[in-house]
Order: C-alpha cells, then structure tokens, then sequence
C-alpha cells in the first residue's frame, strides 16, 4: 500500500469530517481505509427532496491514481444514469477520472446530477445491463453520451 | 432455382437446385466466394433466430459471436482505411465454413456479411463501406476475416507496438502497404497515432447518425451506415436497443485504457521544473495529487510545472502522466516539450 494512498485518505477523511459539504456525511470508513459508506441526502426543491441514499466507495492501492469504485447501496435513487443494482453511469468515475478528484468531488458531482434531473426513471437498458454485469461497474465500457443530466 | 450472391463479381447468378453442387461456384468468374441468397432473408423471423442456436432454441441469439464478428468487421473496416496497398487480402480463402456451423454463420451475420436486403435480395455487405471513398482500397473478403484477426492476435504478441489490427501479413504485401501509406501520411506520425485517429475517424463516420436514431427521427443521413447502404434501422441489425448498445460499447472499448496517450519516463524529465514556495500559490498551496501543501522552507520545493501553470510534486505528476497525458486539474494535454504530442 503506497504512503500516497494513506496519506491522502487520511487527509480527505479528516477534511470531509471537520467540514463536511452540504448534503454529504461520512458514515464509516474501515480502518486500513480502503472501504468507505458515505450518506447523501438530496438536496431540497428536487424530486428526490427528502430521500437519502448510500453510497460505498472502495480504494485500490493505486489511488489516487485510479478512481475508486463508486456504487449506491441498499436502494439507489431511480435515475437515469443509475442502474437498479447501484452501478453509476458518470464518466469521472471511469475514463474522465482525475487525481486530483476527491471523494467530496465524487459525492458533489453525483448529488448534482440527482439535483438536475427531472423525471425519476430508470436508464432505459436497465434490465439487460443488470443481468449482465459484473460486480464492480470499472469492469464495464461505459459509453457516455448524454450530459444533460 | 436457387439463387446466389457472388462476392467476387458481386453479382448474382441461379443454379438449378438439382445442381447444386456442395461448394456452388459462380457462374461468371468461377470463384467459390458464393453465398446462398434467400430471397425471403427477414431476421426478425423467428426460424431465423433458431437458426443461430445450436441447440435450437429460437429464443435468444448468444453474445459472444456478436461481439467476435463486430470486432472483425472493425478491423476490417481500419484495414481497408490503413493499408492501400494494392492486394491488402489477396489470401482470400473461400466461404468454406460459412453457413454451415450455426456459430459461424451468427458471427457473420453481426459482421454484416450475410444479411439480404429486403428489397432486392442483394445482401447488404459491409466490406461495400470500408471500400467507400477509394477505388483504390481493396476489401477484405468475408471468408478471411477471422484467420485475419487470428493473424492480428499472433502479430500483437508477438511484436507488441508495431503490430497494427488488420496488416496483411506476407511480407511483401505488408511493405507495400507501408510505403504506399508513408507517402500519403505524415512521417512523423507514429502508426499507433495513425491507427488512433484512423479508428476515432470510423467511430464517428459509422455512428454519426446515432443520435437521430436513439431519438427516433430516424434521418441520419451523413450515418456512414446510410451511405453505405444500410437500409430500416441500423438497430435492426444488432438485435434491438440493447444489442445496438452493446455494438457501440465494443467500438468504445477499443479506444479504452490502453490508447490512452501517455509520456515516457524521459519525456516526464524534460518538463519543466521551478521552485515554489505554498505562499506564493495564493488559494491552493498544495499538490493536487498527493493533496500535500507545498513547502514553504528557504525558496520552497522543486515541482513541475505544467505548461496550464498548475504545479505537482515530480513524483505525483510523474506516475500519472505515464497513464494519461493530461492535466489532472485542467484536462489540458500533457505534451513533450522536445517532440510535441504524446504517444498513444
């Protein structure tokens, strides 16, 4: 495990936790830090006002070089881009990954994308995608094409 | 009578059924590159459907073969965009295999070979659009396409960079190919550069009309897929949405992590580098990668700076520029101060 990969998961937790953003709360982190819940709670005057949701973050030992692994779990919001197996369509967690990304970036740009979007509805190949696909969502091409919402 | 496709002298010729021979030949040019054309070829029917499944079960047409022809008719298609050279596949074989085993003839089908229009019952052949725009390029017989990619995977074990999807593999046809293309091309670019914006450059001939059809109103006309005859809903001929989906994320995948462009450990060495002290950083003092705050001892740390002026510590921008030759706030690409543009 590189010292990169701690030192910067030590940082981002102490941040996130002293001045957590609007909406985003840390629920557990393990303690080698590799695994992380945080809570989103959506953001008022949107259609998912008063829900919240789960997501799990998990940290190869190449990050902040790769992007960790980002799925809802329990019940994800019904979205467009989300997947009914918590599997989410958003091109930073895959090809558009930066290091300087960060975990409250990560939960920023997805409760945003909750935020603009209008009509509670599943992407359109859910059925066939969730039959399919592996585990971890970095394992599939993501094709993106719609940045609307 | 039964009628039936030549693909050599792409016209079609009847044989009497009591006369067909096993392995029909034309009865113009005498090649054996024949196919069978069924002038009532629909695959929405469900015999079609069965007709792919080995045990028979005309319920669902399996993956894999999709994905294998597409893959092949992709690398076609860079084929016949890549090498100019005069008998890019001259190894033409025959159709031998083709139509007989279910697996074989599925493959085919999403490869485009074998599809009959459904007007005319002249078969919609892809190999016609990897031949749009130049007389000069010969396609690549259908009956090849997987001993091609066959070849393609040897070659790419075995030679690692240089080898490109698709080259022909005799010697002389290879050269050929070469120096015809190191004419027309600019020197400098590096094939893997070539190949990149070659593969990028179908990617969006191919599937420019993608949008209009995803949204329904269906006149993608500058769609390669129209223009190299492609006739109904290019949908169709991928077994609806999801398999449509699943074409496209194939192409995808092929431009995916491995094309990324990146720098050399040495290209890392040639840029820049200038001390800064957190201080003089104004709001954001710290190593976007590593998170860490800059020194601020004597003239401070020595980082690279980028030419966005954004700075890193060498180590963290070096491991990241070896994967993606890019800016990690800004996106902007990373390039050679030496030699401009990364490689692929």
């Amino acid at each position: 495990m590189s010292n990169i990969f701690l030192k910067r998961l030590t940082k981002e937790l102490r941040d996130m936790k002293a001045n957590p953003p609007a909406g985003i709360s840390i629920e557990n982190a393990d303690d080698n830090l590799n695994k992380w819940t945080v809570k989103l709670d959506a953001a008022e005057g949107t259609i998912y006002a008063g829900e919240s949701f789960q997501l799990r973050f998990t940290f190869g030992n190449k990050y902040p070089l790769e992007s960790p692994e980002v799925v809802f779990i329990g019940k994800p919001p019904v979205h467009p881009h989300i997947y009914s197996n918590g599997h989410i369509c958003l091109s930073i967690l895959y090809d558009q990954w930066s290091p300087a990304l960060t975990v409250s970036a990560v939960c920023l740009s997805i409760l945003s994308m909750l935020s603009s979007c209008a009509l509670k509805e599943l992407p359109p190949d859910n059925a066939s995608y969730v039959l399919r696909a592996g585990a971890s969502p970095k394992n599939t091409t993501w094709a993106f094409h719609d940045d609307t919402v | 009578m039964n009628t039936y496709f030549c693909h050599q002298c792409q016209s079609q010729f009847q044989l009497p059924p009591t006369a067909t021979p096993s392995a029909p030949f034309c009865s113009e040019c005498g090649s054996d590159f024949v196919e069978a054309v069924d002038e009532d070829d629909h695959f929405d029917s469900e015999s079609e459907y069965a007709a792919f499944d080995t045990d028979g079960t005309p319920t669902r047409v399996p993956h894999a073969p999709i994905a294998g022809g597409l893959s092949e008719l992709f690398n076609m298609m860079i084929i016949s965009q890549l090498a100019r050279g005069p008998r890019t596949a001259g190894v033409v074989g025959g159709t031998t295999g083709i139509g007989s085993d279910p697996h074989v003839r599925a493959g085919t089908f999403a490869g485009g070979v074998s599809i009959s229009s459904q007007s005319g019952g002249r078969p919609v052949f892809y190999g016609d659009l990897a031949g749009l725009g130049g007389g000069d390029r010969t396609v690549p017989p259908m009956g090849v396409t997987s001993t091609l990619r066959d070849r393609v995977q040897e070659r790419d074990e075995r030679g690692g960079q240089a080898a490109m999807p698709g080259m022909p593999t005799r010697p002389g046809t290879a050269s050929d190919a070469n120096a015809d293309r190191n004419q027309s091309a600019d020197p400098d670019m590096s094939l893997d550069e070539r190949r990149r914006e070659e593969v990028t450059r179908m990617i969006h001939l191919l599937f420019n009309g993608m949008g209009s059809v995803r949204s329904g109103s269906g006149s993608g006309t500058n769609s390669l897929f129209q223009l190299f005859g492609g006739i109904g809903d290019p949908r169709d001929y991928a077994f609806g949405q999801s398999g449509y989906d699943d074409v496209i994320t194939q192409l995808m995948g092929q431009l995916g992590q491995g094309n990324t462009p990146h720098l050399t450990e040495d290209q890392i060495a040639r840029l820049p580098r200038v001390f800064v002290r957190a201080k003089d950083l104004g709001e954001h003092p710290e190593c976007p990668v590593c998170q860490e705050d800059f020194s601020n001892e004597g003239s401070g740390e020595q980082v690279v700076k980028l030419e966005c002026m954004h700075h890193f510590h060498p180590s963290c921008i070096e491991n990241w520029l070896k994967l993606n030759a890019s800016c990690p706030v800004c996106r902007k690409p990373v390039t050679d101060p030496a030699r401009g543009p990364a490689s692929i």
